[in-house]
């Protein structure tokens, strides 16, 4: 079951080294973003690893489980609401700035409202499934999705048009001292594990092999994603696009392919991940806030709905209306402060499962 | 008398023989169904050592060394026994059934729905002793279980759950037979229609149990500790449970090589691929992104729908329709009238919709493309529920544009994923596990 830990893993890795986490750390690539990514490896495996650490010990048991054992019902309640809404919202952002993606790079004449339709609708039905329904469909989205990521990366390193220079340029800027919003946005590459906060209960016997790859996957993914599009777009211009990595595929292209630009398959790959990525983060969320009721069911006529579907609607809607009213600079500026307390909120997290962890060994021997 | 009465109800019917026999010594009745029964049985069996018995005695010393027979006891009703192929006599007040069943049809005909190159050529028949005569030669082992049970009110239909009692999961038998106790249906004829009635939704799209008339694929599935439910008076057998790779593998792919078995499939699931997306990535490539092909080809594109004056998505609707209702009536029809409609549908029909600028010539080449990658599907419930598939991927495409399509494709595998056929996943990638097709990964104990 090891695999299907990458697969969650290497998902919200490659969905936030596209949207938003190159475009926050290049605007501070003079001023300490390379010192930033490399703290972030160090911090990120470490919180991965913990965290596995910790939760292997509860095997079979999601947070909300844990929670409900250590912890009174007044904090607990709290708590996995807070979280559940943590996990939609990144769910959400995804999902609004892809419908302005899809808007920017594939059909500049459709209407917002109909893409949000399309996408909320979709991942409303999605995220309301059996995690083990929605693992199984992350494995088949990544083994169709990675080579085509891996053909495009080799396609940019190997481009004509790749600048070495430049990189040589920023990395005379690694020794400075980064701020705290390029630090959690570093950070935010490995957050991936944290879905296993949840998906825990899925892994029977909870061990998770192969831990020492999370370094290794990290700074590949990473630092590519902070290189590609330097290499492609320059130094000095490279903060000048919103998105930055799609425009950066964008200079590549097929000369013999019935697709010629690039930039198609790239998007075609990040549809299937965003819609795992939402999907992912919205059942979580779901699942977590409906741990909180004692009900798992509702019973609407003759059909037994699960406690989640209301949530994943509520998800929805709100990110519906949200997207409607939003701009892509509102976006930005608001993952900017959102991954700063993602940052606290994981940290937390992640110290008190392996708190729990440390007590329960303790009280069991 | 109650039983008199009974026997006044079957004699409505004017298949039902009913004979007052004497020998001269002592007299019997006989009474059976002339439909159901083997006449030249009855004479050997019964009639001639009737004959020759001297007294009562001797002849129910007769009858109970003769094979199956029973004595009934006197207040149990006979037509059961006499609509189960006996035939009842009646001596000195005390009755016996014996069997004596007509043989029909019990020829094993042509493999005929799966057909393979090099491979057993005959499937079942349609009688289910027979069938299981042919199972039990094929899987010479003790461990091999049939058990017998009757299907519906009406019809009573005698089947056969077989299963390798090593090999099969207890938890899925248990399941299994409790399904089959809640069937409530009058009429039971078919392994399809079991289908249907084991499934606990009422609405299903894909098939969860495999229906074959090939006796090499059922012993194949016994092996890998599956559970065969078979019919009586049906050439179709029913597999379960079946993942969803099962119904891609055709038996071919254990009697060829290793490397054009892999190539085979790889092109089914290519195959399977296009059949679901190539209409929906014409709608959305003609009406929102033609900039994405390569400009020669988005041209010739646009150049060969210049004459049509729908939007994609009716073109492609009324093409799709076309090679369906084809598909439908060529198979529906006799074989001689069947060629006639192909030719008709195929070559002049689509010439000539193509030349009065109904629809572009590439649209023909994506429906011909469509419906030749669909027949690829070896087991034709899958092809069938395969040929839905792309309905909903063309109104997504059309609504939405390459997004719908790829969402759609996303939306698919995750109800194929969603799937379970009796508890157990139904397509994922079973990295490590046992492979569908059990080309050389047997394992020596069960299959889960």
């Amino acid at each position: 079951m090891s695999r299907y830990f990458f697969y969650i893993y290497l998902t919200c890795m490659f969905i936030n080294t596209i949207f938003f986490i190159p475009r926050l750390l290049l605007e501070e690539r003079f001023s300490g973003a390379i010192m930033a990514m490399m703290i972030a490896v160090v911090l990120g495996s470490a919180y991965a690893i913990l965290f596995m650490k910790a939760i292997a010990k509860f095997p079979g048991q999601n947070i909300a489980d844990i929670f409900e054992r250590m912890l009174p019902r007044a904090i607990r309640v709290p708590q996995l609401v807070f979280f559940g809404i943590m996990w939609a919202i990144s769910g959400s952002i995804v999902l609004i700035a892809f419908a302005t993606i899809a808007i920017r790079f594939l059909n500049p004449e459709a209407s917002l409202t109909i893409l949000l339709f399309c996408f909320c609708g979709i991942c409303c039905w999605s995220s309301a499934h059996e995690p083990k329904s929605i693992l199984f469909v992350t494995e088949i989205v990544m083994w169709l999705n990675v080579p085509v990521i891996a053909y495009i990366m080799y396609k940019s390193i190997t481009s004509n048009w790749f600048v070495w220079d430049a990189i040589r340029i920023l990395s005379d800027y690694t020794l400075k001292l980064p701020s705290w919003k390029a630090l959690a946005a570093a950070t935010y590459t490995f957050t991936g594990y944290i879905n296993m906060a949840v998906y825990n209960r899925e892994f029977k016997p909870a061990k998770i092999r192969m831990l020492w790859l999370v370094p290794i996957i990290g700074i590949v993914v990473l630092f590519t994603s902070i290189i590609v599009p330097v290499g492609l777009l320059g130094v000095d211009h490279v903060d000048d696009y919103i998105y930055t990595w799609i425009t950066s595929a964008d200079t590549l292209h097929m000369q013999f392919g019935v697709i010629t630009r690039i930039v198609y398959l790239f998007l075609f790959a990040y549809i299937g991940f965003s819609l795992v990525f939402i999907t992912l983060t919205w059942n979580i969320g779901a699942k977590l806030i409906a741990s909180c009721f004692k009900k798992q069911t509702i019973q609407i006529r003759k059909l037994a709905v699960p406690m989640h579907l209301p949530w994943s609607i509520v998800f929805a809607v709100v990110t519906f209306v949200a997207g409607l009213f939003t701009t892509d600079k509102m976006v930005i500026e608001f993952v900017g402060q959102w991954l700063m307390v993602r940052w606290a909120a994981e940290s937390f997290l992640v110290a008190t499962i392996v708190y729990m962890a440390w007590r329960s060994v303790r009280k069991h021997g | 008398m109650v039983r008199e009465a009974h026997i006044d109800r079957l004699k409505q019917s004017d298949d039902f023989i009913h004979e007052q026999l004497n020998n001269g010594i002592f007299p019997i009745e006989v009474m059976y169904y002339f439909s159901l029964c083997d006449q030249s049985m009855i004479k050997q069996e019964i009639a001639h050592p009737y004959l020759l018995s001297l007294s009562p005695e001797a002849f129910e010393q007769v009858l109970h060394a003769a094979l199956t027979c029973q004595d009934l006891p006197p207040d149990v009703d006979l037509a059961p026994s006499l609509l189960d192929k006996s035939v009842i006599i009646k001596l000195q007040g005390k009755y016996y059934s014996i069997k004596a069943a007509k043989q029909t049809n019990d020829q094993p005909s042509d493999a005929v729905t799966e057909t393979t190159l090099q491979g057993p050529q005959s499937a079942f028949s349609e009688s289910a002793e027979t069938n299981l005569n042919i199972i039990r030669k094929r899987y010479p082992t003790a461990d091999l279980v049939a058990e017998k049970c009757k299907l519906g009110r009406v019809t009573q239909t005698t089947s056969f759950l077989i299963y390798d009692a090593e090999r099969t999961d207890p938890g899925l038998l248990k399941d299994l037979k409790r399904r089959i106790r809640d069937i409530d249906a009058d009429v039971v004829q078919s392994a399809g229609q079991m289908e249907a009635l084991l499934s606990k939704r009422k609405y299903s799209w894909l098939p969860t149990m495999l229906v074959t008339e090939r006796p090499d694929r059922v012993v194949l599935n016994l092996s890998q500790g599956k559970i065969i439910l078979m019919l009586d008076g049906n050439p179709f057998v029913l597999i379960l449970p079946a993942v969803f790779f099962d119904f891609i593998s055709a038996m071919d792919d254990i009697y060829q090589t290793y490397f054009v078995t892999r190539a085979f499939l790889l092109l089914r699931y290519i195959s399977i691929l296009i059949t679901v997306t190539l209409p929906s990535l014409y709608i959305a490539i003609v009406s929102y992104n033609p900039e994405i092909l390569k400009v020669q080809l988005a041209l010739s594109i646009a150049g060969s729908r210049a004459a049509v004056p729908f939007p994609s998505f009716l073109e492609v609707l009324f093409m799709l329709f076309m090679i369906e209702a084809l598909i439908e009536a060529s198979l529906r029809l006799p074989r001689y009238i069947g060629a006639t409609a192909t030719t008709v549908g195929g070559l002049i029909l689509g010439q000539a919709a193509q030349m009065a600028g109904l629809v572009s010539s590439i649209m023909i080449i994506v429906t011909s493309v469509v419906a030749i990658a669909n027949f690829l599907i070896p087991i034709n419930a899958m092809s069938f529920g395969i040929r839905l598939a792309k309905y909903p991927m063309i109104l997504l495409a059309s609504c939405f544009g390459l997004v719908g399509v790829i969402s759609g494709m996303f939306a698919f595998a995750l109800f194929v994923v969603n799937k379970r056929s009796f508890g157990r996943p139904y397509f994922q990638l079973f990295l490590g596990e046992q492979n569908a097709s059990g080309y050389k990964h047997r394992k020596a104990g069960a299959a889960d």
